[in-house]
């Protein structure tokens, strides 16, 4: 066999953790296939519930490039020695030495085309797109409460009731609340630049032993920078929001007769 | 041929130009906007029953101007499907088919990555605002990466002129201009393809110029 092996095998709460280190010492690539010796399911690797590429139920097939070194690992649920007489429910037999045996190995030729991407490997690239489980469940969370609130009071036609002005009062008290203290931080901020800005020595030493210290003031003229950008965008985008919501008519009576 | 229509952000016109584009085509056109489905359904299978194991895709092909391969529109049905299924479901609306216009979902989750891996082409659709395009462009990205060539990229509903050739050049594709023509928007709901509702309009013809870049 021309692939070094070597391996550990914990066991944490009647799992067995296998972890292999792989030398390929050879000159050339070598496509090498590894099988698991313990008595039990392959738990290999995931990334958002997709096994990492090249796992199936029994082990691992990889290519390891020339005098290259990989670290795999596999986790495999230790079941209890069936043979027992049922007095001691933990034991376990232990794992089989070796835990792991490479089963092939070859040579391959480098100038084989690459695997095309697969289904597989975009989902473990790219984010969930499922909906979270408490949207579908309708379960209550803090974040469903909010959604429902938004749709109820988005919900248009319905006469304007009191109770669907209060949800969209709150809502939107919650979210002036947010914008209304992040707006004071950075109020807090400026305030404490503008004292700075242009300051005889007395003050810059009163306003510097508020906020800490020269490198605090490095930062606080960084973040009065950031703030600036952020709040021209947000002024851009707030008057022009209020330019276009001026400028709507909803045919409120129009919409009512057609009801 | 599993052509993806794709775009990276939602409302630009991915489903009607899918649709007009199968239309175009002669292709079935299926709708795999998981979470938003757009495409005409009615009773019966859908994709989410698919992906999630409960019918096979044949079985929910529904017949019409254009074939429409529909979506179910339940949160609960997206978050049951397995959207890996889509490539042996895709497979065999082409094996059966011959065409197959996928209509994705925007973003860049796995929803709108599967599609990708799975088609041998895809076409970006861009809105004329320069704020849809850094969207198109991260889309064409996870596109190469994902080895769906482009074909094309259609800048839609367009009613000034727009920077068309810039645009091509962000995204390394022939730009298609689509105008903005209320026969293309009707035409989904309306089940009438533009291509053959209004042969003669400048909409059809630029749908009918994407169409012949797709490779057979």
């Amino acid at each position: 066999m021309r692939v070094d092996l070597s391996w550990t095998v914990d066991r944490v709460d009647g799992v067995w953790f296998v972890a292999c280190r792989l030398h390929n010492p050879t000159a050339v690539t070598h496509r090498v296939r590894l099988d698991s010796c313990l008595d039990g399911p392959v738990l290999p690797p995931r990334q958002r519930g997709v096994p990492e590429s090249g796992w199936d139920a029994s082990g691992l097939t990889l290519e390891l490039g020339p005098d290259e070194r990989r670290g795999v690992g596999f986790a495999c649920p230790a079941l209890p020695d069936s043979g027992d007489d049922g007095s001691d429910t933990d034991r376990t037999p232990p794992a089989p030495d070796p835990p792991v045996v490479v089963t092939d190995c070859a040579p391959v030729d480098s100038d084989d085309p690459t695997s095309t991407p697969t289904a597989a490997a975009a989902v473990r690239r790219l984010g969930d797109h499922r909906p979270p489980r408490a949207v579908v469940d309708g379960t209550s969370t803090s974040t469903t409460a909010a959604t429902t609130t938004d749709a109820e009071s988005n919900r248009v036609g319905d006469g304007g009731t009191d109770s669907d002005q209060s949800a969209a009062g709150a809502s939107a008290f919650g979210e002036t609340a947010a914008i209304t203290a992040w707006l004071d931080t950075v109020e807090a901020r400026v305030e404490h630049a503008e004292r700075l800005t242009d300051s005889d020595l007395e003050t810059a030493t009163a306003v510097l032993e508020g906020i800490g210290s020269a490198a605090a003031a490095v930062d606080l003229a960084r973040q009065v920078d950031a703030d600036a950008s952020r709040l021209t965008r947000l002024a851009d985008r707030a008057s022009s929001l209020a330019g276009r919501a001026e400028t709507t008519d909803v045919p409120v009576e129009a919409l009512e007769s057609l009801t | 041929m599993i052509l993806a229509v794709t775009g990276g952000k939602g409302g630009v016109g991915k489903t009607t130009l899918a649709y007009n584009l199968a239309g175009a085509l002669d292709a079935v056109v299926v709708d795999a906007d998981l979470g938003m489905a757009d495409l005409p359904a009615v009773r019966g299978p859908d994709l989410h029953d698919v992906l999630a194991g409960r019918a096979a895709v044949e079985e929910t092909l529904r017949p019409g101007p254009v074939d429409v391969v529909p979506c179910g529109r339940t949160l609960a049905g997206a978050r049951a499907a397995d959207v890996t299924r889509l490539v042996d479901a895709l497979a065999a609306v082409e094996q059966e088919r011959g065409c197959v216009v996928v209509d994705c979902p925007a973003g860049r989750r796995a929803d709108a990555g599967v599609p990708l891996a799975v088609a041998h082409a895809c076409l970006v659709v861009v809105s004329p605002r320069a704020f849809a395009l850094a969207d198109a462009i991260r889309t064409r990205e996870l596109a190469r990466e994902l080895e769906a060539g482009l074909v094309a990229c259609a800048i839609n509903r367009v009613v000034e002129p727009p920077p068309t050739k810039a645009i091509a050049d962000a995204l390394g594709a022939p730009a298609a201009v689509v105008p903005a023509d209320p026969r293309v928007r009707r035409s989904v709901a309306s089940e009438r393809p533009v291509v053959a509702a209004a042969p003669q309009s400048d909409a059809a013809a630029a749908i009918q110029s994407l169409a012949d870049r797709v490779p057979a």
